[in-house]
């Protein structure tokens, strides 16, 4: 039940939706970027509760301020995503929302005082193809988890920056004996624009990298292929290299 | 979660560190190369000891193949790719040179260093490949002995020169890595300091 002056963001899918598909650590980003699609670059708070029920995962958010004008603008983007007008900012923190629903096959339902005013189905939504750059290109990071019914591999690309990758089964069963490792993969994605930040990734096959310490590398390829590079002074090599043509 | 660093490694501190000290037959003992490659080791070293990422972009892996015949090639492609993180560049990475490129034909202080260098734009071919690639990849910091190519990093990412890390002799023993060198070289990629202190 939703209590007036609260808004609700209902994540729903076909079949059931658990806490187990929306961990803390992908919570973590979304919540970010929904305060940020209505509150944008004002202090005012907007709290979020998570609330289980009706097979879906509720976001009940309270704020000591009104914000219902911009919860309606984030549901009137769900409806129309050109024909809102918001921040950079706030579009920028509206398509995350909208390319998270669409990574967990969900979509989101708005309410406000337990009277739903919109929604967000990101398959209905044209993509902003200006924003968006596919790339092709190889994916390191530490492999925190692997599995489900649609299977995702979970890479810590850096600290701050976990990518739910989509998988296949096949790959998804070979790469699970890497969890907690280092791993390379090789694959499609998307990256933001403006932020570099890869958006989504579908990997294709799994890299021979295995983390190893970079001395003993180096100390390998000394061994194995040093005599090649015997007779090359090096800054007179790239030097030439870079030059000519 | 402590912040992983990640530093690039250009062609020349590569072969430094790769290389055998031989020319022509006999051991080059010229005080430069055998100070170039020991600097390039003390830096692979040191940078292993920290726990620092080596990353190689894919034009400085493309360089180092140059010199090889095709089997050789074959053999260090498989010892690369399953050792070191090769960047490739990607779509992005020609969104992040093709910004890159045009600022640098906008920027007068760029287009003096150029000149001062002598060197054409067409040059700088694979220093703007490497860049864009580190750049895309969230690289903190290329080492390289081209001093074109730092120059042209200013204000795109950090670049420094093969640094002289302190080295101490135990009694009796070995040259090893001083202690101090660990805090200094990770103030030399991640701050304003030039120059390893």
């Amino acid at each position: 039940m939703t209590k007036p002056g609260t808004h609700e963001f209902r994540i729903i899918r076909d079949g059931e939706i658990t806490p187990a598909d929306l961990n803390v650590a992908d919570l973590g980003p979304l919540l970010m970027n929904l305060g940020q699609a209505v509150a944008g670059d004002s202090k005012t708070e907007f709290l979020s509760l998570t609330d289980v029920k009706n097979k879906c995962v509720s976001l009940m958010f309270t704020s000591s301020n009104h914000l219902d004008t911009e919860w309606e603008e984030l549901a009137a983007y769900g409806a129309d995503p050109a024909g809102v007008k918001l921040s950079p900012k706030r579009r920028r923190a509206c398509e995350f929302v909208n390319q998270f629903l669409s990574n967990i096959g969900s979509t989101a339902e708005l309410y406000k005082s337990d009277h739903k005013i919109g929604a967000i189905s990101p398959k209905d939504l044209p993509e902003n193809k200006g924003s968006l750059i596919t790339f092709r290109s190889s994916l390191y990071g530490m492999l925190l988890k692997v599995g489900g019914k649609e299977p995702k591999a979970f890479i810590q690309h850096r600290e701050d920056y976990l990518i739910a990758c989509d998988i296949s089964k096949e790959l998804a069963r070979e790469l699970a004996i890497r969890l907690y490792e280092r791993v390379g993969v090789k694959g499609v994605g998307k990256r933001d624009y403006d932020t570099g930040k890869i958006i989504n990734y579908q990997i294709l096959s799994i890299l021979p990298y295995q983390e190893t310490d970079p001395a003993k590398a180096f100390a390998f390829l000394r061994a194995n292929f040093g005599n090649h590079f015997a007779g090359i002074d090096p800054d007179e090599f790239v030097q030439e290299l870079r030059t000519e043509g | 979660m402590a912040r992983t660093i990640k530093v690039a490694l250009d062609t020349q501190i590569c072969i430094w560190a790769v290389r055998e000290v031989l020319v022509g037959g006999s051991v080059d003992n010229s005080e430069q190369t055998i100070s170039k490659k020991e600097k390039a080791l003390a830096l692979v070293d040191c940078l292993a000891r920290e726990k620092i990422e080596i990353v190689i972009p894919a034009v400085v892996l493309a360089e180092l193949l140059v010199p090889l015949d095709d089997a050789t090639s074959r053999a260090f492609m498989t010892a690369m790719d399953s050792r070191f993180e090769i960047l490739e560049f990607d779509a992005y990475c020609a969104v992040i040179y093709g910004k890159n490129y045009g600022q640098g034909k906008r920027d007068d202080a760029k287009i003096k260093t150029m000149k001062d260098f002598g060197i054409t734009r067409r040059e700088m071919i694979n220093d703007h490949l490497i860049v864009a690639t580190c750049v895309t990849n969230k690289v903190d910091c290329i080492f390289s002995d081209d001093q074109k190519l730092r120059s042209f990093c200013d204000g795109l990412i950090r670049a420094r020169e093969l640094p002289d890390i302190p080295m101490q002799q135990r009694v009796d023993g070995p040259w090893e890595i001083d202690r101090s060198a660990s805090a200094h070289l990770k103030e030399l990629i991640l701050g304003d300091s030039q120059d390893f202190l």
